[in-house]
């Protein structure tokens, strides 16, 4: 009772003063322009507006950065779904599906299923996080490196998985991409390794040219070599023909009932994944993907735009916000980029994250709770239909020799503001080409750009655990959580050749 | 000798990767004070790719139906698209940005698409200004400028 009070008074403080909505709608608006685009991320959207939230109350600056961040998380799926050009690493998942569902004129539903999911997660993310914050972040502290280093190894090998039919395949496309992840200083000694004497490949390969090159520029090299005449197929602009809004809201209604059950699912994965430091969107969607995959009565679907494949990452994504406050809030600890600058903001502005921040600074932490519910709220009635209605019509309507070359230079200029050097734009011809080669050869692209951000995390994990263990490896296995996730990890390259069902079915049969 | 297909030709090469990453890898530590160094990591994936890639190609020979080597390459028309975004972007610093969009998707759609002069020019102008003033101006992304005073 006592939560619902504050948080009861977290909204009357945030709505008492209009001002504080209308900072709420500009993060929104910068949040979602940022987030469509590539190569601007939310954690740079929050760097270029610092200066403006310097002189304001912090519960005003942290509701402007909270519009930001619900705001760009969201839209980052859009130019995903659409395009194909991931605004930010966590849309890599939800463009398989969103993809392939704009490509067959269900563009409107993919982003209204996304819209609808992210909130739904969001809610669940933020509910969560109001209830459960301080007994989930004790948990989290037993997360050690030893575990980390497990988490990954699972997360790799769903990856594998996931990525491909073959798990051959999957698994040298996961290795390239943890190959690419070892250019740059070496997390053990700070060595430069594989940078041919570069300074651009200093910091190693960034996501964004990677992620760019390697699905938008990929995806034009090989429409163009098709001869394609629109993005979406001619059954696929029948049907946005054919469908009135009516009808929209109808098919949007009927895909909600069919995606509530996956959407509760992921929002749980999401917002468990979101509470562990660095790791946990990215992790989230595609943990959140592989086991709806699992599940599904008709898994052949994913892939090839089935709508739970939407819902599931987006909610995922979105419900781990709540987790990744949840270590900013109460321990400190920022869950990612964003929530890293967010973490920043508030020490500038003198207020000290950490176990007391609910007890001594209860108006801003009940105040800030709030305001991702409204934004949540916020970012769902106002960009959703633009995006859901507007431009889904807009990509079914525009001939693909007109879009293509648009695409290419939002592409271009994304790449380009990543590091203000034109290395990146070099960047993404080469990984638009490998991702061609890839793509022919059958070879998952995903999870090549999915193993590039975690290798790091791992290698430095494993290191970690090594120093910690001496370098033994059993480390892994006396430590509980670790042996449990490596146990899973085993078990589902094991069922890539071996059905579990036919041996049971086999041994448990009595002998004649 | 049989002909190679596609895919044999992907496990060749990716092969021949895995073997110039561990012979770059080589000058790296293996050992470090307590643990392993900047090396050994390296080394694992490079071991683990090359084991990957043999069974790769050993899987290859159990391929009812092979891709052609041929359809592994891009074709003429995209080639020249490839071309010219090469071309384009080594002229990017000494241009400047916003003359190197309207270039990049002038030459896009007069050479490639074959639209016409006129159509090219204003469409890529059009395309190239806003999406500069977006990013320059909105934004505060510093392109290079070029010759171009702004």
């Amino acid at each position: 009772m006592e939560v619902i009070a504050n948080l009861f008074n977290g909204f009357t403080v945030v709505l008492s003063d209009p001002f504080n909505v209308f900072y709420l709608l500009m993060g929104i608006v910068v949040g979602a322009l940022v987030g469509i685009l590539p190569g601007i991320g939310s954690a740079t959207a929050i760097a270029i507006l610092l200066p403006l939230i310097f002189g304001k109350p912090p519960l005003t600056a942290l509701i402007l950065m909270c519009g930001i961040y619900f705001a760009s998380t969201y839209c980052g799926a859009i130019s995903a779904i659409l395009l194909r050009i991931p605004g930010e690493s966590n849309s890599v998942i939800t463009m398989i599906d969103g993809h392939e569902l704009t490509k067959q004129g269900r563009a409107t539903e993919a982003l209204a299923m996304s819209g609808l999911a992210s909130f739904i997660g969001a809610t669940i993310g933020v509910l969560l996080l109001t209830f459960l914050a301080l007994p989930i972040s004790r948990f989290a502290l037993r997360f050690g490196p030893p575990e980390y280093c497990a988490v990954m190894i699972m997360a790799l090998v769903l990856l594998a998985a996931l990525g491909s039919d073959n798990i051959l395949k999957g698994l040298i496309s996961t290795v390239l991409g943890l190959m690419l992840g070892t250019i740059g200083a070496d997390p053990a000694g700070g060595i430069f390794r594989f940078t041919f004497g570069t300074i651009s490949l200093l910091d190693g390969i960034n996501f964004i040219p990677l992620g760019i090159g390697m699905f938008a520029i990929t995806d034009i090299f090989i429409n163009t070599e098709k001869g394609l005449e629109f993005k979406v197929s001619k059954e696929g602009r029948e049907r946005v023909k054919r469908k009135s809004l009516f009808l929209l809201i109808q098919s949007v209604i009927s895909d909600l009932k069919l995606c509530l059950v996956p959407i509760i699912r992921a929002s749980g994965i999401g917002f468990l994944m979101g509470i562990l430091p660095g790791t946990g969107h990215m992790n989230a969607t595609f943990l959140s993907y592989a086991v709806e995959k699992k599940i599904s009565k008709h898994p052949e679907k994913f892939g090839k735009g089935a709508i739970e494949g939407v819902a599931a990452p987006e909610a995922a994504n979105s419900a781990s916000n709540g987790g990744a406050m949840i270590t900013m809030l109460s321990i400190g600890v920022p869950g990612s980029k964003s929530t890293a600058m967010m973490l920043m903001a508030l020490v500038m502005m003198g207020i000290k994250p950490g176990p007391l921040l609910m007890t001594n600074e209860p108006t801003l932490a009940w105040g800030l709770i709030s305001s991702l519910y409204l934004a949540n709220v916020l970012t769902l009635v106002v960009v959703m239909p633009f995006s859901a209605i507007v431009l889904s019509k807009l990509i079914a309507v525009t001939r693909y020799s007109i879009l293509y070359p648009i695409i290419l230079v939002v592409s271009i200029l994304g790449a380009f503001s990543v590091k203000f050097d034109v290395f990146e734009v070099w960047q993404i011809i080469f990984f638009g080409l490998m991702g061609y080669f890839m793509e022919k050869l059958d070879l998952s692209v995903v999870s090549l750009a999915i193993a590039l951000i975690l290798g790091p995390l791992f290698e430095e994990s494993l290191i970690q655990a090594m120093i910690l263990s001496d370098s033994n490896p059993m480390i892994f296995i006396t430590r509980p959580l670790s042996a449990i996730m490596i146990t899973i990890s085993a078990v589902i390259i094991a069922s890539q050749y071996i059905s579990f069902k036919e041996l049971y079915h086999r041994y448990s049969r009595p002998s004649k | 000798m049989k002909r190679i297909g596609a895919n044999d030709f992907g496990a060749i090469i990716i092969a021949l990767i895995a073997a110039t990453y561990l012979f770059i890898n080589r000058k790296y530590p293996l050992m470090g004070d307590y643990t392993f160094s900047s090396g050994f990591y390296p080394m694992l994936l490079g071991i683990l790719l090359l084991i990957l890639t043999v069974f790769w190609f050993i899987s290859n020979r159990k391929l009812e139906k092979k891709i052609s080597l041929k359809q592994l390459f891009p074709d003429r028309s995209t080639m020249i698209m490839i071309l010219i975004l090469i071309l384009c972007t080594s002229l990017f610093n000494v241009i400047g940005a916003l003359l190197y969009l309207i270039l990049l998707t002038g030459a896009i759609w007069f050479l490639y698409e074959k639209f016409s002069l006129r159509f090219s020019i204003i469409a890529s102008v059009v395309l190239s200004v806003s999406m500069y003033v977006i990013f320059r101006y909105g934004l505060n992304v510093y392109l290079p400028k070029g010759f171009l005073p702004f």
